[in-house]
């Protein structure tokens, strides 16, 4: 077995036991851990102040207990987070930190911190209009207040150094993703959709430093790796959060012949694209890779996350592009129509699967993208 | 028989509100020939008083789609729009219904609603004070149309209001005027801007007045019933033209409630249950519920929604209580706290106080498929109501315009059921 498979495995099994393995973690190191849901939040800071900055995520159990709380009739992933929450699958975390993107997560915030004893919580106003003229002003001073709260309760202050540290971990991280990435432009694919996600998600949750570690044994190995994937239909996966909600729906597309090469999702391609440039002042360098370097349809205007959906398809030569939208995700359902006709103008069909709370059988989904095989042919 | 007692009392003043609307369409076609910009905006938070002060004829999708509920027509706009992939689940049903008037409009060159032809827009305005999805509604009229969008921002309001908010505010507005400047070549005069501002002030004191009014018992009026009224308060507050003078309008309201309250005539008869409504009406079912509910002695004495465009007092909400001497930021206080851009505290703080002002005995709650920034703490403020303040609620599952998620004899039930309980309560109360 090559080195590659062999790394691809190991973050594999970390995600599976990502709650066990961060526990460990707290213990042995004592660092706090806080959670973040989104790629607007600067985790950098985080980092700067010692904690573990980890992404919460949705997994693929069914929405309980949230139910009391937050109607059905909201986004499936959101409920899904407050579920885990609420069941103390997160127990661990010492704080949670949540911007303001659409008007679901804004309702996940308000229920997590009025119903979940997490000791820290900081909700971060992030400018709706990324382009007005006093956005990157404010969302400065936004991130100047979170850095202080963030000094007040751990204690102690974050120097410019640990923020310039904390930068160049997270950019280093990025580089290599993007380096990743670029392996999937080639003819021979040399990783799946479903690894690359176990990639991205090892990322989300583990100490940056060892995951850079990783990521660059994976690069030494994948151009030598035997067995890589056969997938015929080359695709690209839109979403907001793709996570291990996803690695079922992931692996039936690629199980019947369809290979993702590449993605736009908030824990994807949006969440490694840009850098945090260095220069002048640190946290106005972070505020603006936070206000214009991710290009959800959460803010205006939405111009360059339609130009990002294009370019990437061309970029990466995708024969058609699935949507897999949640059924109440207000931004993306209001996005789509146009989104898939922007696509459509480029010869690049696409399937769209909606995900809700009774999920879709898999049956269904086998049906429909082997059908959209069918029609992209090849 | 229930079935048999009278329905209620509807204010005769909404009548009105048909016939100043065709006249304002007809202005709108009159601005338009003659060259000037046509401005779409959103009826929530948008500073309506700058576009009158500007005289710039501007178009509410939100308060149209309303109508075309009302008038029972939507569900045909609905289906267009979804046959264009915009889900019925996942999408606004007043986005749908505004989207498929416009797909409508082929090959006329414009949408068509139920009232008349509506020229179509030359810019387009949205402010993110009330729900984000107004946002991406802006959004793809913008990429639908080809036109200049500006999008002012108001930052959540689920902790005290820092400098910086309501400075950014007051930067969102300063970019606002610019941007109109720029798109319709007119100069803002701000006299003109306090003077529309003042008027909108004194709309909103008018408005205060005649919710105050249904303190009393019997109650004067149904507060659904005065939900028509909304489009007045929303689209020409701060407008000083005749018909469209708010200020005008909301004075014969008032005049009418008054004159009833002088005469001790309540709004229906025998009144037993005073009700608060939290969310949208269902505008579709819009009469046949306050009558329902009239028929078994039950009326809504107040509600969230009336209170969107005046506040209420120590909650300073929205543009009708500033009056004359204001400033950017002024609004900004004003418009960050408002109710629907308010976190879970804050609204059950507020729904509590009109449960003990108005002396309420139950609350009902349309849990709005179509609305989820109006939903989003209904729960937690029903479980409140009940557990603090001991007030049966009733949660009703609807949509505020798409009336394929309201089962009429399903909510027939629940309410007889609801009516039962409060009914028990009362003797109770009388027994003990």
């Amino acid at each position: 077995m090559t080195q590659a498979v062999e790394i691809l495995k190991s973050m594999k099994r970390l995600v599976e036991t990502k709650h066990d393995q961060t526990r460990d973690f707290k213990k042995q190191t004592g660092r706090k851990i806080i959670g973040y849901t989104c790629p607007y939040v600067p985790i950098e800071i985080i980092s700067a102040a010692g904690a573990l900055p980890v992404w919460v995520l949705g997994n693929t159990g069914t929405v309980i207990e949230a139910g009391g709380y937050i109607q059905g009739y909201f986004c499936r992933y959101m409920r899904n987070l407050f579920d885990q929450g609420l069941q103390g699958v997160y127990d661990y975390l010492d704080g949670i930190v949540v911007p303001r993107v659409c008007d679901a997560m804004q309702s996940f915030y308000e229920h997590w911190v009025r119903y979940i004893a997490t000791p820290y919580k900081w909700f971060l106003q992030h400018p709706f209009v990324t382009s007005a003229s006093s956005a990157l002003n404010y969302w400065t001073t936004e991130l100047t207040a979170f850095r202080e709260s963030l000094e007040e309760y751990t204690g102690s202050p974050i120097s410019n150094d640990d923020l310039r540290s904390a930068i160049n971990r997270y950019n280093t991280n990025r580089s290599l993703l993007r380096q990743l990435h670029d392996l999937q432009r080639s003819n021979k694919v040399p990783i799946s959709g479903t690894e690359l996600l176990y990639v991205l998600v090892s990322g989300l949750i583990m100490p940056i430093e060892e995951h850079n570690k990783l990521l660059q044994e994976l690069l030494q190995g994948l151009p030598v790796r035997r067995d890589a994937p056969k997938g015929k239909h080359r695709l690209m996966i839109i979403r907001g959060c793709l996570a291990e909600d996803a690695i079922p729906w992931l692996q039936e597309i690629e199980r019947l012949g369809g290979i993702i090469v590449t993605d736009v999702t908030c824990s994807g391609t949006e969440h490694y694209s840009k850098d945090v440039l260095i220069e002048g002042d640190l946290l106005s360098a972070i505020a603006l890779r936070y206000l214009r370097g991710v290009r959800c349809p959460e803010y205006s205007p939405m111009e360059p996350l339609f130009e990002h959906v294009l370019r990437t398809a061309k970029d990466y030569r995708v024969q058609g592009a699935i949507f897999l939208l949640e059924k109440y995700c207000d931004p993306y359902c209001l996005a789509y129509p146009d989104l898939r006709r922007a696509l459509e103008e480029q010869r690049i069909p696409s399937l769209l699967i909606e995900t809700g709370e009774i999920e879709m059988p898999l049956g269904q989904i086998r049906t429909r993208t082997q059908a959209f095989f069918e029609m992209i042919g090849g | 028989m229930a079935e048999e007692k009278p329905l209620v009392k509807r204010l005769k003043v909404n009548e009105e509100i048909n016939a100043a609307m065709k006249k304002y369409i007809a202005e709108g076609w009159r601005a338009k020939k003659e060259g000037e910009k046509i401005c779409w905006t959103t009826g929530g938070g948008a500073p309506r008083e700058l576009l009158h002060a500007m005289d710039i004829w501007c178009y509410l999708p939100e308060v149209q789609s309303a109508i075309t509920a009302s008038d029972q027509a939507i569900v045909q706009y609905h289906m267009l729009a979804e046959g264009e992939g915009y889900s019925m689940d996942g999408v606004c049903p007043y986005a749908r219904g505004n989207i498929g008037e416009i797909i409508s409009c082929r090959p006329q060159g414009y949408p068509l609603g139920t009232r008349g032809g509506i020229p179509t827009p030359d810019i387009l305005l949205a402010f993110k004070t009330f729900c984000a999805t107004l946002i991406y509604w802006w959004e793809a009229l913008k990429r639908r149309f080809g036109v200049p969008l500006f999008v002012g921002d108001t930052v959540f309001y689920n902790r005290p209001m820092e400098t910086r908010d309501v400075m950014y505010y007051a930067d969102s507005m300063r970019d606002c005027v610019n941007f109109l400047e720029k798109h319709t070549g007119k100069r803002l005069d701000t006299e003109r801007l306090k003077e529309a501002q003042g008027l909108s002030g004194k709309a909103g004191e008018l408005i205060n007045k005649i919710l105050e009014m249904n303190k009393n018992v019997p109650a004067p009026f149904d507060e659904l019933d005065f939900m028509g009224t909304a489009l007045a308060a929303c689209w020409w507050r701060g407008c000083r033209k005749t018909p469209w003078n708010a200020v005008e309008f909301f004075k014969k309201a008032l005049a009418e409630v008054e004159e009833r309250v002088e005469n001790q005539i309540g709004a229906i008869e025998d009144e037993r249950f005073r009700l608060v409504f939290d969310s949208n009406p269902p505008w579709y079912k819009f009469n046949w519920f306050g009558d329902y509910l009239a028929q078994r002695g039950a009326i809504y004495v107040t509600s969230s929604f009336n209170r969107w465009w005046p506040g209420y007092n120590g909650f300073r909400y929205g543009w009708c209580v500033m009056g004359r001497d204001w400033s950017f930021e002024d609004i900004g206080k004003c418009n960050i706290p408002h109710w629907i851009n308010a976190g879970i505290e804050e609204r059950i703080r507020y729904l509590s106080r009109l449960v003990k002002d108005y002396r309420v005995d139950g609350a009902i709650f349309m849990d709005n498929r179509g609305c989820r920034i109006l939903s989003y703490a209904m729960l937690d403020e029903a479980a409140y109501l009940e557990r603090e303040l001991g007030i049966p609620t009733l949660l009703y599952e609807g949509s505020m315009a798409d009336p394929r998620h309201f089962d009429e004899e399903m909510v027939k039930v629940q309410l007889d059921t609801f009516l039962e309980i409060l009914e028990k309560k009362k003797k109770n109360k009388r027994g003990s």
